[in-house]
């Protein structure tokens, strides 16, 4: 009797610890082609100018452009006559979303990294330092034909994707963040553009509506859709970390002035004061319909542009003025109807809208509860995603090229030259 | 549990038990030849013949048991099977039943036994095996690929509308028979179940699904 017991006891114990299940998938789909993390960290280098092929974030300082290439790079155009702009230099950084330059320091990311770039010397710009592993995993954008293949972290960065047969065991885990499209970091607000040739040591540079990158002061933010990272660029040279701020959920753009931080998220704006940078404080909210939505402030109005359809949520597409005259209870003053507004930028009375199919609309916000009887201008044929007005030149990026338009004349806007997007 | 709330798969959970009695009932009123040595119940004391012979009936039911880590941990089990003792000590037989380790499934089974003793108490070894056919329509399932939007930075599980295309089963255990009286008996069994269910979905996407799984199980047996 005792054999009947001993034995099949034990065979019970072995047969329950191998009792997992294993679901396996098989399908033709985008597989992950890796880089490690040690050739990611080695990779950075500039290289001859090359063309246009997938612009992202568009950013300013010091008559140079700089267009960040989607997780490939970033262009540096010379700008010194908008008229003739010349693209001079591509830096590789393996995937590059965003950017933000303070004097001659240019910060971006390169997946997971924060890297500082000495960009004193654009013939010779190098590493400076990074912070490793501080920002969300990212992958690049994928064939939206075919499923997707689950990525291993621990064998790097996914570095591009190849279509083929994938077989992979399901199972729960956490999913990286995708930098697609133009809805990714970038930059600050400042607007403190000096002249000269070459980088400065001093000042901000300027970003777009879009951006997730802001500088103030010492300290450089970045957000993802729901953290806030923020480092000390006391030491320019030197970034490091200092905290993660938890700032709700589907954060879009950040927008600095002054002393105030505006978070434009797929159903509002949220305002934090950072006078302690390393602590923001939560000033207040102003709710909206769910979509896309870059935001602006000039003053004490901010103009939110919201977009609807695809994966932005309702079909709104408007443009909201809020009064933020009252910081802690910001007030809608009047929402105008748009076709499907990307990005957006202001320069005193004048606001330029990239206002998707419909075009590039300009506006004279003198009376901001008449905005759309005072358009002063509409380019139909230009799809922009982003603007920023500098200087009387507004630089646009879309999805054919850099435009630069003059707009020393409202009335009379007229555009200086192009860079066209390779075919 | 999409099959708790899938009332067509429900009605054929329901039908197909419901043939499954009828079917026991009726056999059990048979009238069958009884050979073998008698003995004595260890259980009642009655005298009785030692173990089956000719025709059986096994009804048995219990759980799938597997790691907590599983989507299901214990699904449950329940399979009729009918068949004959080829020898005193050995039988065959073929098995129907319902099963729910991921949406419901018929299994079909050819179940062979071998009783170590030719008594009313034997341990026996167990081997059943076949196909699993499925009962819902729909076996939608969450896929492992993740999607992510256009242009935006949200990631999401991808739901996959998969089609269950059934899939095979293997089970080897063991187990006590103790009979009460000349017909009657119970059952308990201990087994492996390893278990291959398919799933198809739009292209050429498909799912396996490898079910390892202690079962335990109790039953009834008679002639």
């Amino acid at each position: 009797m005792k054999k009947y017991i001993i034995y099949p006891t034990i065979l019970v114990i072995a047969l329950i610890s191998s009792c997992e299940d294993r679901v396996t998938e098989i399908f033709t789909g985008n597989s992950p082609i890796y880089m490690s993390y040690e050739d990611l960290r080695q990779s950075i280098k500039q290289v001859e100018a090359r063309d246009l092929d997938d612009p992202g974030k568009l950013y300013f300082k010091d008559n140079y452009i700089f267009i960040v290439e989607e997780m490939q790079g970033l262009h540096i155009i010379d700008n010194a006559e908008p008229r003739n702009p010349v693209n001079i230099s591509f830096i590789e950084i393996p995937g590059i979303a965003d950017l933000a330059v303070k004097g001659n320091i240019l910060y971006t990311d390169s997946y997971i990294d924060l890297v500082a770039l000495d960009i004193s010397d654009l013939s010779n710009i190098h590493e400076l330092s990074r912070v490793e592993n501080i920002l969300p995993y990212t992958i690049p954008r994928f064939n939206e034909q075919y499923p997707v293949a689950m990525v291993d972290e621990d064998k790097g960065v996914v570095a591009e994707w190849e279509i083929k047969k994938v077989k992979q065991k399901i199972e729960n885990s956490y999913y990286p963040v995708y930098r697609g499209g133009w809805n990714v970091m970038a930059e600050d607000s400042g607007g403190k553009v000096s002249g000269g040739g070459g980088v400065s040591a001093n000042g901000i540079g300027v970003g777009g509506s879009m951006a997730r990158f802001g500088i103030s002061e010492n300290t450089l933010f970045a957000i993802d859709n729901t953290t806030l990272h923020i480092f000390s660029i006391s030491d320019g040279e030197n970034p490091e970390f200092r905290n993660d701020f938890s700032v709700g959920w589907g954060i879009e753009t950040l927008f600095i002035l002054g002393k105030n931080m505006f978070l434009g998220s797929q159903n509002g704006m949220r305002i934090y004061d950072i006078s302690v940078p390393n602590s923001p404080m939560y000033i207040s909210d102003f709710w909206h319909a769910t979509g896309c939505d870059p935001v602006v402030v000039q003053d004490d109005l901010a103009y939110i542009t919201l977009r609807g359809g695809n994966t932005c949520g309702n079909e709104v597409n408007q443009l909201i003025v809020v009064s933020i005259k009252e910081i802690a209870e910001p007030e809608e003053l009047k929402a105008y109807p748009m076709e499907g507004p990307y990005g957006l930028g202001i320069d005193g009375s004048t606001l330029f809208i990239c206002d998707g199919d419909a075009g590039l609309k300009v506006f004279d916000v003198t009376d901001p509860l008449a905005i759309t009887d005072h358009q002063l201008a509409i380019f139909p044929d230009i799809f922009g995603y982003d603007v920023i007005p500098v200087k009387d030149v507004l630089l646009m990026i879309g999805d054919d090229g850099l435009y630069q338009y003059d707009y020393s004349d409202v009335t009379d806007i007229k555009l200086l030259s192009k860079i066209e997007v390779r075919n | 549990m999409r099959y708790y709330n899938n009332p067509s798969a429900m009605k054929k959970i329901s039908l197909f038990l419901i043939a499954i009695l009828f079917m026991a009932s009726g056999l059990n009123a048979q009238t069958l030849i009884k050979i073998g040595e008698e003995t004595k119940s260890i259980t009642t004391g009655k005298r009785m013949k030692s173990g089956f012979d000719g025709y059986f009936n096994i009804t048995d039911m219990g759980l799938m048991i597997g790691s907590t880590d599983n989507s299901r941990v214990a699904p449950f089990s329940f399979i009729t099977t009918n068949g004959l003792h080829l020898t005193e000590q050995f039988s065959a037989g073929l098995g129907v039943g319902v099963e729910f380790p991921a949406g419901s499934y018929m299994p079909i089974v050819i179940d062979l036994r071998y009783y170590i003793r030719n008594t009313a108490f034997s341990p026996f070894l167990s081997i059943y095996g076949g196909y699993a056919l499925p009962l819902d329509d729909d076996n939608g399932y969450y896929g492992g690929s993740t999607a992510w939007d256009t242009d935006g930075l949200d990631s999401y599980y991808e739901y996959t509308p998969y089609e269950a295309q059934g899939g095979f089963i293997l089970n080897p255990g063991f187990g006590i028979r103790s009979l009460v009286g000349d017909d009657f008996g119970v059952i308990f069994s201990v087994g492996y179940r390893f278990q291959r269910l398919y799933y198809k979905a739009d292209k050429d996407r498909q799912m396996i699904a490898d079910y390892n799984r202690l079962t335990l199980k109790v039953g009834i047996t008679f002639r």
